[in-house]
């Protein structure tokens, strides 16, 4: 069932260099139930098109193009005004942030910022609102629950700041949930927990994610579907086993190359050279071209679409012409 | 130098006292190094993996002496570093160099490239001003910023992140270190980025390791697997393991490293999803009250009653070092 | 809070050096100021013979440090001295008058307070024409000087249109009890503290503006807003609770202006406060109630900045004493 549809957004920042082509012509489709994973480096335009669908850009972001449709009722997010938005934002779309400690309240006691979507959304006092937050804390397995809702964000590790702003984003059982690199703040063991967690949580709420990250590490244990994107683009968009197992564009193959990992036959580290464009002046034709072992003049010149390629996966470039 | 020439680092402690309030001087401390012993001979790559605040970095800069050491000793090139005046351990600088995160905060911001690296020859050799511009340019090379000459009169913040770190590489192995420790070196960059300085470190490696001694400190085990030989893991200011980094990797002996391999994502949903999975619960203690005993027990899935009064001792199991009381019958 | 005790002590102990430091430059200044004050008590044209036992009489025969010394060991003691001109204890001289100067200040320093950070508020949640227009106006207050705003409000409401008196504290002749004293003293109030607020009202309303619009650009107002809540709640609730810590600091450190605003505005509106006493010993050099005032008003000053203190504290929890 399909819940969400992106087709051809474009959203660009006013800067005073001039026009960050921060996302420019994306289409993207996420169902109920499933994990889709935009994976890129930093710079690539992730948080842009994630943060455009509940529409919390800074004031700087125009969305110039394209339409978000919201299913059952496909009404265009894009076009709707702030009073109806808001009351999407926090129902039916939760969002975890990067960083708990900057996107946590300091003044304001956890349970409470917890609270204050449930009082919002669910036309009850605050009284219930707090039961409902223990209610939650304790199912995000926090031991100690009414302490934890008792403290200030300071006072709490830096995973128990995450489950806190997982909470907050849950509370009112979305329909979506948006995770911009969750874990990216955390160590090792501590992202795992809360990747763990996560995962219990879509499977048992059944709802939507939309995992944002740089580590396709953490995507190939948590989503279904990945889309990579390169410089405000998607260059390619597949099923995550696919993904893996055989990587169609350029930029995805480096990318999985890049990195060690601890498999036991990879040792050996291939790379791709450069670094990422700027985006108020992108690359001609093929936005990676620059960058690109296998790039012949066609890409320097045209623009690749983002076309089918077999069964739910796309990619955009020359080569697969 | 002498021709075999090795590391040995014995019972090494560094506590930062606490000060709670200017009047009241507290007796506690921040025991970010404690008790911390092994040795590498020349030609050996050392990782030292553990997670954020476990006392990386205060190990490397004790070894280096760059901050003073609470107790314990260094050997390096036979001589015990913290016994040296500073005179003598001036001498020995060019020996060991150090790599940091993050490479805007160790470049001078008002030095060009070229004052940056011609100052290390200046400081420590007699060369020629001409020599030490052929070796500059050398070295730019090498590092794979090139041409040399487009760099030579750029400031660091004109430089990228990864261009950055090339920068303090060089200057780095400018004068053949004996000793090179790098800590986080690819932490500050973007993904592809750190696959091009993984591959330069492994490339210097490979042309003059063998005259070498590597240490690569890291929160991440598969950069250490790319790297090292041997591995040196850390939980809260204590080592709990050493030894081989692939038999580390594929049968992690003490609890906590059981706990962190479990827990390193791997990029192929066929081995993510099927892979037995440790239960990991709670986080690092605080190092100003940890818990008593092993420092690992409050998380510790196979904890006894001992563990929580006795510090374990170190454990040999077959060519391994293990912090914990389930290897004690060995 | 069982810790708040020691805090406050120590807190204390930090402003001593301070007291000594006003002590003493009040003192120097005082006695290196133009003019003596035996003339003014006896004439310009005395006999020889009395001014030197006036002075005798005032312990202004000594030389300037034997006094600084008599004067500290006095203080110190908790004697303030006598006033030359009125022969009373300046202490209680002073003691009389701090109601009358504490009513105004903090009455001004309350509406300011609370004017300001609503003003800016919406200052800063607004932006545009609302905004603009407001800002022009808070510059405005900022710079109109207190003895010629006191005087225009003077003429303007009292003179020309008489809807308030001239002056005072209450209304002479008539002896008021219970509530209807209660309304002739707050109608004798107004304008003083019209006159008193405007400077620290406009300049409220410029910092919380500006901690406002800061506190907007933080990440935990995106969160804010990802819940879906109205933007009211987001400014009231998120960004205005932070701002205001920075705001809370400013009106504290701040006393010390609104103390020397007083001292002109009691002067325009013959105000019996700490204000006007000081204006009339300063003309008449009554050097004792000139330095027990400068020792007060350090006092009041230490004591508004140890209320910031620990509302800074109740502001932010990183902060907290515990
Ligand atoms: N408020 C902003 N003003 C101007 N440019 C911005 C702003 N936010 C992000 N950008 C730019 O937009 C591009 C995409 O940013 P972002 O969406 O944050 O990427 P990612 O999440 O993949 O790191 C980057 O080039 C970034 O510098
Ligand atoms: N100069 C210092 N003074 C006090 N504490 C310090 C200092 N440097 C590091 N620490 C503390 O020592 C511990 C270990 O820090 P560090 O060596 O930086 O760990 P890592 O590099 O593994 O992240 C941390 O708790 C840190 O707060
Ligand atoms: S010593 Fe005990 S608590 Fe520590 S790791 Fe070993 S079994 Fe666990
Ligand atoms: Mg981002
Ligand atoms: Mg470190």
């Amino acid at each position: 069932m399909k819940l969400i549809e992106i087709s051809n957004l474009i959203v660009y920042y006013n800067t005073s260099q001039g026009l960050v082509k921060a996302v420019d012509n994306v289409s993207l489709e996420i169902s109920r139930g499933e994990a889709l994973a935009i994976v890129g480096e930093s710079g690539s335009g992730k948080t842009t098109l994630a943060l455009s669908i509940p529409r919390l850009l800074p004031d700087n972001a125009r969305i110039l193009g394209g339409s978000i449709w919201l299913y059952p009722e496909k009404v265009d997010l894009t076009k709707l005004s702030e009073k109806e938005l808001r009351r999407i934002r926090g129902r039916r779309i939760g969002v975890v942030f990067q960083d708990p400690m900057t996107y946590l309240n300091p003044v304001m006691k956890v349970g409470d910022q917890i609270a204050e979507s449930i009082v919002y959304h669910q036309n009850c006092s605050l009284k219930e609102a707090k039961e409902k937050v223990l209610e939650l804390l304790k199912k995000l397995k926090i031991p100690d629950a009414e302490n934890v809702a008792s403290r200030y964000p300071h006072q709490l590790s830096g995973g128990m700041k995450q489950r806190v702003m997982i909470s907050i984003a849950i509370s009112c059982n979305p329909e979506l949930l948006i995770a911009d690199e969750p874990t990216t703040a955390l160590d090792v063991t501590v992202q795992a927990e809360v990747l763990e967690l996560l995962r219990n949580l879509i499977q048992e709420l059944k709802i939507a994610l939309i995992l944002v990250t740089h580590d396709l590490g953490i995507v190939a244990e948590t989503c279904d579907k990945v889309a990579i994107m390169y410089a405000g683009k998607i260059v390619e968009l597949a099923d995550v086993y696919n993904l893996y197992r055989d990587p169609k564009h350029p930029y995805t193959v480096g990318l999985l190359d890049a990195v060690p990992t601890i498999k036991e036959s990879e040792s050996k580290i291939s790379i791709i050279g450069g670094s990422i464009p700027d985006l108020i002046n992108p690359p001609s034709g093929c936005r990676f071209h620059p960058r690109c072992p296998y790039m012949f003049e066609k890409c320097r010149q045209e623009e690749p679409p983002l076309v089918n390629f077999d069964k739910n996966r796309y990619v955009a470039c020359w080569l697969m012409e | 130098m002498e021709k075999n020439f090795f590391l040995k680092v014995v019972n090494v402690k560094k506590y930062f006292p606490v000060s709670k309030s200017f009047l009241i001087k507290s007796q506690k401390y921040v025991k970010a190094v404690d008790n911390i012993s092994f040795s590498i001979r020349r030609g050996g790559t050392l990782g030292i993996v553990g997670e954020s605040g476990s006392g990386k970095t205060t190990l490397a800069r004790v070894i280096l002496r760059l901050i003073e050491p609470t107790s314990g000793s260094v050997y390096f090139d036979n001589k015990n570093i913290f016994d040296l005046d500073k005179h003598e351990l001036r001498k020995l600088r060019p020996k060991m160099q150090m790599i940091f995160q993050d490479p805007m905060a160790s470049l001078n911001p008002r030095k060009k490239v070229k004052q940056i690296l011609t100052q290390v020859f200046k400081l420590h050799t007699s060369l020629s001003n001409e020599e030490i511009y052929d070796r500059v340019l050398d070295l730019l090379e090498k590092v794979g910023l090139s041409p040399p000459e487009l760099f030579l009169d750029r400031y660091p913040h004109e430089l990228s992140g990864g261009q950055r770190q090339r920068v303090c590489i060089a200057r780095a192995i400018a004068l053949n270190p004996k000793l090179l420790i790098a800590d986080e070196p690819v932490s500050a960059l973007d993904v592809s980025v750190r696959g091009q300085i993984i591959n330069l470190l492994l490339n210097i490696y490979r042309e003059r390791g063998e005259d070498m001694i590597y240490i690569i400190i890291s929160h991440d085990i598969a950069l250490i697997k790319s790297m090292c030989k041997d591995t040196l893991v850390m939980y809260s200011g204590r080592m709990v393991e050493f030894g081989e980094t692939d038999s580390i990797i594929k049968s992690p002996l003490h609890p906590y490293t059981r706990m962190l391999i479990s827990a390193v994502p791997i990029p192929d949903p066929e081995i993510a999803r099927t892979k037995k999975r440790i239960p990991i619960s709670g986080e690092p203690p605080s190092l100003i009250n940890p818990p008593p005993g092993c420092h690992f027990h409050p998380r510790c899935p196979y904890v006894m009653e001992r563990c929580k009064v006795e510090v374990p001792q170190y454990f040999q199991v077959e060519d391994r070092l293990v912090s914990c009381f389930l290897y004690a019958q060995y | 809070m069982s810790s708040l005790i020691p805090f406050i002590i120590k807190k204390l102990l930090q402003y001593i050096p301070m007291i000594f430091a006003v002590i003493i430059i009040t003192f120097i200044l005082v006695h290196m100021a133009p003019g003596d004050p035996t003339f003014i008590l006896v004439g310009e044209v005395g006999d020889e013979e009395f001014i030197k036992t006036a002075r005798a009489r005032l312990g202004l025969d000594k030389p300037l440090h034997e006094r600084f010394i008599i004067y500290l060991s006095n203080v110190l003691k908790g004697d303030l001295g006598y006033s030359y001109l009125r022969s009373e204890p300046v202490a209680k001289l002073i003691v009389d008058r701090i109601p009358a100067t504490l009513l105004l200040v903090l009455t001004a320093m309350f509406f300011s307070a609370l004017i300001g950070i609503m003003i800016g508020t919406i200052a800063a949640a607004r932006k545009g024409v609302l905004d603009i227009s407001l800002s022009t106006l808070s510059l405005f207050g900022i710079s109109i000087p207190y003895f010629w705003l006191g005087q225009i409000i003077l003429i303007v409401f009292a003179v020309r249109l008489g809807i308030f008196p001239l002056g005072g504290m209450v209304t002479v002749g008539r002896s008021y009890q219970g509530i209807d004293y209660v309304l002739d003293v707050i109608y004798h109030l107004v304008l003083p503290v019209m006159t008193l607020a405007i400077f620290n009202l406009a300049y409220t309303t410029k910092i919380t503006r500006g901690s406002v619009l800061e506190a907007l650009t933080q990440d935990y107002i995106v969160t804010a807003r990802s819940k879906g809540l109205p933007e009211s709640r987001v400014i009231f609730r998120h960004a205005l609770r932070n701002a205001l810590i920075p705001v809370v600091t400013y009106i504290g450190f701040n006393t010390g202006v609104l103390l020397v605003g007083a001292i002109l505005t009691e002067t325009v509106f013959a105000w019996p406060g700490m204000g006007s006493l000081l204006y009339d010993s300063i003309r008449l050099r009554d050097y004792p109630v000139i330095l027990g005032i400068f020792i007060y008003g350090s006092i009041i000053i230490i004591i508004a900045n140890l209320i910031v203190d620990l509302l800074y504290g109740l502001l932010d929890p990183r902060i907290r004493v515990r």
